[in-house]
C-alpha cells in the first residue's frame, strides 16, 4: 500500500455496528505527522464511536469492514475481532470525572499511568518535565477533587503524554470547563503538541472551536464523513448542506441575523 | 423595571456574594457571565428568594401588576409575580411522566382556565417556540434535547411574563441547536418585550444577546458595564483574560477587539 512518510494515520472504508444498527458507514480520512485535525458534528453523529474504533475498542460499536494504518501498522476490521489497542494514540476523555479514580490520591494515579506506559515506578526526569510543560506543580498527596477540573483536564492529557504518542485525540476538550481554563488547557496542549511534532485529533461539536485551532476539518453527520479538507475552503464553501449549515451557524450573530435560517431540522 | 441595590450572600461565615447591583430596563437583557463557583446561579435564586439574602434594596415594576419592592434581610417562596425561570437541563426541568402540553399547561395552573382556552394558549405557546401543536402529546423521552428546551421555553411563555431567567438555557444542546433557539429566544423577546436575565459561560452568546454584561468571580464583581464597553474597555484585568480565552475558542466574532496580541493561540 502506498503511504507518504509524513502520513501518520490512515483510516480507510471503517465501518461500525451496534447489534444490526451501523453506526459508522465508510469513513475515511487521514492524519499527517504533527497535525491538528478537528471532527464536528451533531449528537449522536459518530464522532465518539470513531474515536473508540480507533483505540481498538469494540464495545459498544464493534467494527467490521476497513483498514487503519499507524505509523506503518495496518490492522484489518474485517479479520482481526480481538482489541488490538494501538501504540502511540493516546486519549483525553471529555470529562475529568471519568479518567480519575476520585477514591485514588492523583500521586498514585499518575504512577500507574507512568508504570503502564513506561514499566517504571520513578519519577524520572521526562515525567517532571511533562508535569511542569502542562503548569502543574506537584501532587502533595491531593485527590482528584481537590483539583481544580481545568488541573484534572490537564493531569489527563499529561498522563495521555507519558507513553509519548504520535496521536493525541482530544474529546471534546472544551465542553466540560469554563472558557478560561479550557483556553489555557487548549493552548498548554498546543504548546506542547507544536515542540513535540504531536498529531491532534479534536473532536467537537463547534465548528469555530475547530476554525479556530485545526488545519483540517471532518464534518460527520449520520455516521458518514460528510465533508474532510482544509478548514479554510471549508469555512468559505462548504459542499454538503450540513456543512453549510454549520458554517451558518458558526457565530451567534450570523445566526440570529438570519430569518430565514433553515429549519429546526437538526434537533 | 429590576433594579438591585448591594446584594449580599453570607452563609456559615462564608461570603458567597458581595455588593452585586445592577439596573434593569424593560425588554432588555442582563447577562452574567463567569466561572463556575463564582456565585451566579445564587444571584438569581437570592433574587427570587430561595436564597437567604441580604440588600439594601430590590424593586421590581412589572408592566401589569403591583411593583415589589424588598428590604433587608428577605427569604420566601414567592418569586417574583410575573416572572418565569428557564433550566439549564430540560430533561430534569421537565416532569417525565407528564406530555409536554400538561407540563406547559400547568405554568398558569393558577388561572384556572376552561380546559379548551388551555388547550388554545398551549398551542398557541408551542407556535411561540416554533414547535408543532402535536408535540404537547409527547413525553419529554420522545422529543430530542432541542425540542426540550423549546417546551420549557413555552412553558415560561404561556404564563405572558415580564422579566425570564435563564440559567445556562444553551450549555446543554449541540452547537447548531443552540444558535437555533438563540434566535427564536430574540424574536420571542422582541415580539412580546420581554426582560431576560441570562447566566452564561459563553461570552460569544453574550456578545450577540446581552445589553448589559455583569461578570461575577468569586462573588465579587468584576464587570457591570453595557456591553458595548465591556467588550472594548473591560473593567478588569480578569474581564480581558475572559474575552482573550473566548476568542482563542473561537466563540467571539473577529470584529470584536482582542485584549493582547501577545497571549495569541498558535495557529498548529
Amino acid at each position: 500500500m502506498q503511504t507518504n512518510t509524513k502520513n501518520l494515520l490512515k483510516v480507510q472504508n471503517l465501518s461500525a455496528r451496534i447489534g444490526r444498527q451501523v453506526i459508522l458507514d465508510d469513513v475515511s480520512f487521514d492524519v499527517n505527522q504533527g497535525e491538528c485535525i478537528a471532527i464536528v458534528g451533531g449528537s449522536g453523529a459518530g464522532k465518539s464511536t470513531l474515536l473508540r474504533c480507533l483505540m481498538g475498542l469494540t464495545r459498544p460499536a464493534e467494527p467490521f469492514r476497513g483498514r487503519l494504518t499507524f505509523n506503518g501498522k495496518i490492522r484489518d476490521f474485517a479479520y482481526s475481532s480481538q482489541n488490538a489497542k494501538p501504540k502511540g494514540i493516546a486519549y483525553v476523555p471529555q470529562n475529568p470525572d471519568h479518567g480519575f479514580d476520585p477514591l485514588k490520591r492523583l500521586n498514585w494515579q499518575w504512577r500507574q499511568a507512568a508504570r503502564t506506559f513506561a514499566g517504571r515506578e520513578d519519577f524520572s526526569a521526562a515525567q517532571q518535565a511533562v508535569l511542569d510543560e502542562l503548569g502543574l506543580g506537584s501532587f502533595d498527596g491531593c485527590f482528584p477533587h481537590q483539583w481544580s477540573r481545568g488541573m484534572q483536564q490537564r493531569l489527563l492529557v499529561g498522563m495521555a503524554l507519558l507513553g509519548e504518542p504520535r496521536l493525541l485525540i482530544l474529546d471534546e476538550p472544551t465542553s466540560a470547563l469554563d472558557p478560561l481554563i479550557a483556553a489555557q488547557v487548549l493552548r498548554s496542549v498546543m504548546t506542547y503538541a507544536g515542540k513535540h511534532n504531536v498529531a491532534l485529533l479534536i473532536v467537537t461539536h463547534d465548528l469555530a472551536l475547530a476554525a479556530r485551532h485545526a488545519a483540517q476539518t471532518a464534518i460527520m453527520t449520520a455516521g458518514r464523513i460528510a465533508e474532510f479538507g482544509e478548514t479554510s475552503t471549508l469555512l468559505t464553501v462548504p459542499k454538503t448542506a450540513y456543512g453549510q449549515l454549520l458554517v451558518d451557524h458558526r457565530n451567534w450573530n450570523s445566526s440570529t441575523g438570519r430569518k430565514t435560517a433553515p429549519s429546526i431540522a437538526a434537533e | 423595571m429590576l433594579s438591585v441595590e448591594n446584594l449580599h450572600i453570607r452563609m456559615r461565615g462564608n461570603t458567597i456574594l458581595e455588593a452585586v447591583s445592577f439596573v434593569l430596563q424593560q425588554g432588555q437583557t442582563l447577562c452574567i457571565a463567569g466561572e463556575s463557583g463564582s456565585g451566579k446561579s445564587s444571584l438569581l435564586r437570592a433574587i427570587n428568594g430561595l436564597m437567604p439574602a441580604q440588600f439594601d434594596s430590590l424593586t421590581f415594576r412589572p408592566k401589569s401588576g403591583t411593583p415589589v419592592s424588598r428590604k433587608g434581610h428577605w427569604q420566601g417562596l414567592a418569586g417574583l409575580p410575573g416572572s418565569r425561570w428557564v433550566m439549564q437541563d430540560p430533561l430534569s426541568a421537565l416532569n417525565p411522566k407528564l406530555p409536554l402540553g400538561v407540563s406547559i399547561g400547568e405554568s398558569v395552573y393558577a388561572q384556572k382556565l376552561p380546559s379548551q382556552e388551555l388547550k388554545t394558549a398551549v398551542t398557541a405557546a408551542l407556535g411561540d417556540v416554533e414547535l408543532p401543536p402535536e408535540m404537547a402529546r409527547r413525553r419529554p423521552s420522545q422529543v430530542s434535547m432541542g425540542q426540550a428546551q423549546r417546551a420549557c421555553l413555552a412553558r415560561a411563555l404561556i404564563a405572558r411574563p415580564d422579566l425570564v431567567f435563564f440559567d445556562e438555557p444553551l450549555s446543554a444542546l449541540d452547537a447548531i441547536v443552540q444558535k437555533q433557539i438563540a434566535a427564536t429566544m430574540k424574536r420571542i423577546q422582541a415580539r412580546f418585550n420581554i426582560t431576560f436575565v441570562i447566566v452564561t459561560h459563553d461570552l460569544g452568546f453574550a456578545a450577540a444577546f446581552a445589553d448589559h454584561m455583569l461578570v461575577l468571580r468569586k462573588g465579587r464583581v468584576e464587570a457591570n458595564q453595557p456591553v458595548k464597553t465591556f467588550f472594548e474597555a473591560p473593567e478588569s484585568a480578569y474581564c480581558r483574560d475572559l474575552i482573550q480565552a473566548a476568542h482563542d475558542l473561537g466563540g467571539l466574532p473577529e470584529t470584536v477587539p482582542r485584549a493582547s496580541q501577545a497571549m495569541e493561540a498558535r495557529p498548529c
